[in-house]
């Protein structure tokens, strides 16, 4: 006899399994999600579905807090942009929160980039083009 | 994004707003077509009700916006940030809150004294509703009509939730015969009152789901089953009290007071699944349509 808890347990991850806070929806950003990038980007852009107020922005480096500064005076926009320092090579956890203003509902999300370095990708430029010669041959 | 403390924070607050709010606003109407058949004790203890939970959403609705800044924070120091309540409050939070606390300011005030005035009943009308003001139904294009219906409902859901706290007061006292009244009473006008949320709801819910299929097919759509669930339950309690206890009180019957207690008692606890259900999904989903 399966007890009631256990049902209730189940039928309540069924129904939490999936995506949450889907209210405002990140649509893209500059960086992209997952990106390599051989020049670091000066700037950080969200593009969301519906006009948000971008409420906090963290950029961190392994355990190493980056400095960001956030607008929170900007007018509404679906689209919002954030001045970054100069970023040395290496990966970038970005998480955000914004305040959608139609509905009034808290979305939040938690993406990463990897800074390559153009000294680094060229390099690994000419390694893959070496290890691609003797191939040809 | 994880679900983390402060999101369940959130939905506790939020079920609490819903609670407190709908429970005032539904005592008073209860007070307004009721008052006469119940005790002067029982009148007065309703009032109190009214001004306590009144209270309790004016304090859960300005915790819940602190609770909002501290969840975009990721700390609780976004508890006290400037920047972040005024955006919060800015964002809807700040209107619904106002338009709630003047409405039952206005409701407490006028039921305190004596029967509720129609400006009572139009304040607790007021606080009831004030949940349209922000919300899911707010971004569908065009929002006139989903926020009427979402009012609508919302009414309905004061005048049947709320009415269960003071019918559990009187059911208390011993007297059959007030018993029997105040439960016809109230049998009689939630037939048309639920028959009237029931079709807002079902109208709102379709245009926030878009197509049957996502009730199933999304998250959102299977916390509002959850939902239903609750519903299905509480509607047969609550056809139980009209049909079974209700006539059993009518006759002098003591045992059927005692059921009508403990059924009240659980219909409280389905209302209250109910409002946590929909804190949740309002809070951690999206409506389909918006997609």
């Amino acid at each position: 006899m399966v007890k009631p808890w256990i049902l209730a347990a189940a039928a309540a991850g069924m129904i939490l399994t999936g995506p949450v806070f889907a209210h405002a929806k990140l649509q893209s950003s500059i960086p992209a999600a997952d990106a390599r990038l051989q020049v670091a980007p000066k700037s950080l852009t969200l593009s969301f579905n519906e006009s948000v107020r971008l409420a906090a922005l963290t950029l961190t480096a392994g355990s190493k807090d980056i400095p960001v500064t956030v607008d929170r005076n900007a007018p509404a926009a679906a689209q919002v942009s954030v001045a970054l320092p100069a970023l040395a090579p290496g990966q970038y956890v970005v998480q955000w929160s914004a305040l959608s203003v139609d509905d009034g509902h808290v979305s939040k999300g938690t993406f990463a980039f990897v800074v390559v370095g153009a000294a680094v990708a060229a390099a690994a430029a000419a390694g893959a083009a070496a290890a691609a010669i003797p191939a040809a041959q | 994004m994880p679900f983390g403390i402060w999101d369940a924070a959130a939905i506790l607050l939020k079920t609490l707003t819903y609670a407190a709010t709908l429970g005032a606003a539904g005592a008073v109407f209860f007070l307004r077509y009721n008052g006469p058949s119940i005790t002067s004790a029982n009148r007065l203890r309703i009032r109190h009700l009214v001004l306590g939970l009144a209270l309790s959403s004016v304090l859960a609705g300005a915790a819940q916006i602190m609770v909002s800044a501290a969840s975009m924070s990721g700390s609780a120091a976004g508890m006290w940030d400037g920047s972040l309540l005024r955006m919060v409050w800015q964002a809807g939070a700040g209107r619904a809150d106002t338009a709630r606390a003047i409405g039952l300011l206005t409701a407490v005030l006028l039921v305190l004294p004596g029967r509720p005035s129609g400006w009572a009943l139009l304040g607790a009308a007021l606080a009831a509703t004030s949940f349209a003001w922000t919300g899911h139904a707010r971004s569908l294009n065009p929002d006139a009509l989903p926020i009427l219906l979402l009012g609508v409902h919302l009414l309905g859901v004061a005048f049947w939730l709320g009415a269960l706290l003071p019918l559990l007061m009187v059911a208390s006292d011993g007297d059959l015969p007030r018993m029997a009244a105040a439960a016809s009473r109230f049998g009689a006008a939630a037939i048309f009152v639920v028959a009237v949320l029931m079709a807002a709801g079902t109208a709102l819910l379709w245009m926030l789901l878009g197509h049957v299929a996502a009730l199933w097919g999304s998250t959102y759509g299977r916390y509002v089953m959850l939902k239903l669930t609750f519903v299905a339950c509480l509607l047969a309690l609550a056809a139980y009290n009209k049909l079974r206890l209700t006539p059993r009180l009518r006759g002098g019957d003591v045992r059927a007071a005692q059921s009508l207690r403990t059924s009240i008692r659980l219909e409280l606890l389905a209302g209250m699944s109910i409002l946590a259900v929909t804190a949740a999904f309002t809070t951690l989903t999206g409506p389909p349509a918006l997609d």
